[in-house]
């Protein structure tokens, strides 16, 4: 009979690390997911106080978030120490981004109660989705590499679909960081913290192109190449994104269908990796980089109109803007876009490494 | 051959998600017709003359019988004031936003351009708004009014919705223009000493 420490075996610990690391990646998602549709509300119709619903949802992740990383720092203190060892680096970046995190609630309050409607990029906005990434980046890490052995197996297990809440928490949370850096939706009253218009343009369609591709590849090469977890993983952003940002106005309702042709490309990709692997990655990067302008929509028009359109882009008049750049827009991303996916394929084979040989 | 059948699969669907996305389904976006939202008020006033000290209600009602739009906004303005003060208080509305009083010398919209032309403001106002409001959405602010001067009391009221594409999308469409350039409807009250 195993030996007890503490109440439990050190399998038991062993499980219970990898439960709570999959619970902070599932906080942190849920933590995306509120500020997400928080983004979409203050479009909407400008929430007046910090108790809002959105508010609501991305405390509650930071909450799951919070219980998990104790869980996960009792559990990672009692594995073998060979294990310990190898989850260090991982516990204490979760710590430290989970401290971030929790401190950005009252620090957000505060900005609130000062300076009323706050903006997009504004400090506490900044801890808040910085500690959303370290915690995010750490926990999916951790996943990996403690599931290593069984992801790479031919069959699939509980580990391949866990992956996947640790893939989405980085996409999402990285995606915050990359709409505050573009978005022209920081300006208030006190600050005026919105981007040069040119600067988020270029930005915009560099960094979501990288990062959409990086992850996808991530999903595919964690895996092995096995079809259908990046396809899993393209798909529920695509919903997610849908859900929080073109549902909750009205108008946008019926491009749902128009959106959800994304499924396509991201099906595609990971055909072509799963069939070709490691040989046709680059060009596989190719696509999903290319097709960035169609999964980021409704929030990007925004980015291009202080470009290309300079209209006020009222929440009935979103998607009308964004056709109408469709045709000027389109031609001239393209290319750099799909140089960035690319790259993001390149990232993502290193990341892969790193994670393997460690 | 397994591999060629495969490559004409990724090539065919990529052609065939680009011509959707780029060429089939743009155009049916932008050929939608354009939305025409039409804002109209019911403005009732209890009494027509009261004594200097005395206090009247005005109970506002706005409708959009139009489209549904992103916002509508009813801007009740207070030529006789200075400032607003104690003189006029809120005494009830149910606009989804929390009403914004307007302070002479603030910047404010123009011409119904939302805000892309700008005057300073002449005189203080409320504006109460909605967000958005859809066919049918009705909203109500009540106010009670203490003048401090006797003579006439007078009171603009005007709504407008936004995005304004069209006449149809400000009530009242013609009469008396204020400060804004914009059309209002005047009400007035007569206070005269006890």
């Amino acid at each position: 009979m195993e030996k007890t420490i503490n109440f439990l075996t050190r399998k038991q610990y062993s499980g219970l690390f990898f439960a709570s690391t999959i619970l902070v990646s599932l906080g942190i998602l849920i933590v995306t997911i509120g500020g997400s549709w928080d983004v979409t509300s203050h479009l909407l119709n400008r929430p007046e106080t910090f108790f809002s619903p959105s508010h609501t949802i991305l405390y509650t992740g930071v909450a799951i978030a919070l219980a998990s990383t104790v869980i996960k720092f009792f559990s990672w203190k009692n594995l073998p120490d060979e294990t310990k060892s190898q989850h260090a680096k991982q516990v204490k970046l979760a710590i430290l981004g989970i401290a971030v995190l929790v401190g950005a609630g009252p620090f957000d309050f505060f900005w609130h109660s000062n300076f009323g409607l706050d903006g997009l990029l504004s400090p506490p906005h900044l801890f808040l989705i910085f500690g959303m990434m370290l915690c995010s980046t750490a926990s999916m890490t951790s996943t990996v590499r403690y599931s290593n052995n069984k992801l790479i197996s031919n069959s699939y297990t509980l580990s391949h679909f866990l992956i996947i809440v640790g893939l989405l928490a980085v996409v999402l949370s990285t995606s915050g960081l990359f709409y505050s850096l573009s978005l022209p939706f920081s300006d208030t009253a006190h600050f005026k913290f919105n981007p040069d218009p040119s600067f988020a343009v270029a930005f915009t369609t560099i960094a979501f192109p990288f990062l959409f591709s990086s992850i996808l590849c991530l999903s595919s090469s964690f895996v092995n190449y096995k079809f259908g977890i990046a396809s899993i993983v393209g798909t529920l952003f695509l919903i997610i994104n849908a859900v929080t940002s073109i549902v909750q106005n009205s108008f946008l309702i019926p491009t749902l269908g128009f959106y959800f042709f994304g499924v396509i490309p991201i099906i595609i990709f990971d055909v072509m990796l799963s069939n070709f692997k490691r040989k046709l990655q680059y060009l596989a990067g190719v696509i999903p980089g290319a097709c960035f302008y169609f999964f980021y929509f409704p929030l990007i028009t925004h980015t291009y109109n202080e470009v290309f359109s300079h209209q006020i882009v009222w929440p009935s008049m979103t998607a009308l803007i964004y056709f109408e750049m469709l045709e000027p827009v389109f031609p001239l991303v393209v290319i750099p876009a799909a140089i960035a996916g690319i790259l993001g394929t390149i990232f993502a084979n290193k990341i892969t490494k790193k994670l393997r040989l460690i | 051959m397994k591999k060629l059948f495969l490559y004409c699969t990724i090539a065919v669907s990529l052609v065939a998600y680009f011509s959707l996305t780029l060429f089939v389904l743009p155009p049916s976006f932008l050929e939608k017709p354009e939305l025409v939202p039409q804002p109209t008020l019911d403005v009732n006033i209890e009494k027509s003359e009261i004594n200097l000290g005395e206090s009247f209600e005005i109970k506002i009602t706005s409708n959009n019988i139009g489209d549904p739009a992103d916002i509508q906004i009813v801007s009740i303005g207070f030529p006789s004031l200075d400032k607003i003060d104690d003189i006029v208080k809120i005494t009830e509305f149910d606009f989804t936003q929390s009403p914004h009083y307007v302070l002479i010398g603030d910047e404010v919209g123009s011409e119904y351009t939302a805000g892309l032309k700008t005057v300073t403001a002449k005189h203080p106002s409320i504006e109460a708004f909605s967000r958005p409001v859809n066919t049918g959405d009705q909203y109500h602010i009540d106010l009670e009014i203490t003048p401090d001067s006797v003579g006439e009391f007078t009171i603009y009221v005007k709504t407008v919705i936004l995005p304004h594409y069209t006449d149809l999308a400000h009530y009242p469409q013609s009469g008396h223009l204020d400060y804004q350039d914009e059309y209002v409807e005047v009400y007035s009250v007569a206070v005269s000493n006890p």
